[in-house]
């Protein structure tokens, strides 16, 4: 599983001494079942109405093979609504971790620890379809 | 006064970057709802960071003070349109902590924790979080990503040797100033460096810019430990070392009365529950053991 690593107080690494470091692939595989589950898309929806049956609204569309459609009820979200949002409690900070000055970094085995990304550039534009009266 | 941003020094020196791999993969974009019911769209958009098992640290300007129907969603390793990790890695948020709440919440307490329904952290792993120490200030060591629209708001970019050049610190929390170009988009994008493990810990959180006229650096809301409420002090160019209001570390820890009003709230409701940074303790670790 993963490893949380100790932070130290000396100084952050600089971009001159960054450069030395070599990108370093994963030791071990993703395990499957969180490959699925991170390829998996998911929809929610969320309703007012806690004790609606939203499957009973999802249907199949006349006329056109592998299509369904779903007649959302009123005050259905489309989405997994918050719960909570508040300041906070100082009151819930447990003593042992007082005096603290970092926390941990975690990198689990399966990824790879890159410590130069590859530059992308901008979004491919897409092709011009407007031209003026001289080609350009 | 803090405007959301600044903007850009010289030319515009962020870079778009694809975001595999780690710690990469850990930042991504978060999008928020004032009001999920249709037919609302998101709201707006900010960056955001992985800093727990189930943790986003982020600015508390984008999060969505005030509505009973909120909704927020991080997408790590946002890139055209889906994350690079997988189509379902992404999570929505079910609860944040706030150190400041408001959409006005620009400058050394713009800072906000999410916690998600999914632990996306244990699946693709986390960075730090660090005190900043006083003793790196003006060095080239620290990195700002985020989804400026100004660059890109479907890829991230990043500016390295960014050097914090000054930092104000009002009363429990500080800002670190610095003149990497930042703009909207960038709003909660980590401010972090790496150190000699090789590993990524986060002192900040992108929260807007000082104009012009008042000095014109960008601020990062810093994670720092707490300082009297009567502590307001600086360092920097001009700034003298060792004058009384520099000394943060022998002031004793105390409660911080909240200053209202709180936009965010309705009615003119005060917030639940109080808010105050024991001595030496970081907003990060309150708000993880917080809300964990």
């Amino acid at each position: 599983m993963s490893k949380t690593y100790p932070a130290n107080d000396s100084a952050p690494l600089t971009p001159s001494q960054l450069v030395f470091h070599d990108n370093a692939a994963a030791t071990k595989q993703m395990p499957a079942d969180l490959v699925r589950r991170l390829a998996q898309r998911r929809i929610y929806l969320s309703s007012a109405d806690a004790k609606v049956d939203l499957s009973a609204h999802l249907k199949r569309v006349a006329g056109a093979d592998g299509l369904w459609g779903l007649d959302l009820p009123a005050k259905s979200v489309v989405g997994r609504p918050g719960r909570t949002a508040e300041l906070t409690d100082p009151k819930s900070m447990p003593k042992n971790l007082l005096g603290k000055k970092n926390l941990n970094a975690s990198r689990p085995p399966w990824t790879d620890h890159v410590f130069h990304p590859k530059l992308s550039g901008l979004p491919d534009a897409p092709p011009n379809l407007l031209r003026t009266t001289k080609g350009a | 006064m803090i405007r959301p941003h600044d903007g850009v020094f010289g030319s515009d020196d962020r870079k778009a970057y694809y975001p595999s791999g780690y710690p990469w993969q850990c930042i991504g974009r978060v999008f928020t709802w004032r009001d999920t019911t249709p037919p609302n769209s998101w709201s707006c958009y900010g960056s955001g960071v992985l800093v727990g098992p189930r943790h986003v640290l982020t600015a508390s300007h984008i999060a969505p003070w005030g509505s009973p129907n909120w909704g927020m969603l991080f997408v790590p390793g946002y890139y055209d349109g889906a994350s690079v990790v997988g189509s379902g890695a992404n999570s929505w948020v079910s609860d944040f902590r706030s150190l400041a709440p408001g959409v006005d919440a620009f400058g050394p307490h713009d800072m906000s924790l999410l916690r998600l329904y999914d632990p996306l952290g244990d699946e693709l792993g986390y960075f730090g979080a660090q005190l900043y120490d006083r003793s790196w200030q003006d060095g080239n060591y620290w990195t700002l990503v985020g989804y400026p629209s100004a660059v890109t708001c479907e890829r991230p970019s990043f500016q390295t040797g960014i050097p914090v050049i000054a930092t104000d610190v009002d009363g429990d929390a500080m800002a670190l100033e610095h003149q990497g170009d930042s703009t909207y988009g960038d709003s909660g994008g980590p401010f972090f460096g790496v150190w000699p493990d090789g590993f990524p810990y986060v002192i900040g959180t992108d929260s807007g810019g000082v104009p012009h006229e008042f000095g014109g650096n960008n601020i990062c809301a810093g994670v720092f430990q707490f300082a009297s409420k009567r502590a307001r002090c600086r360092s920097g160019p001009g700034v003298t070392p060792n004058s009384s209001l520099n000394r943060t570390e022998d002031l004793p820890s105390e409660r911080l009365r909240l200053r209202g009003p709180f936009p965010g709230l309705r009615n003119g409701a005060r917030p639940r529950r109080a808010f105050m940074f024991p001595r030496a303790g970081c907003p990060s670790l309150t708000f993880m053991t917080d809300i964990r």
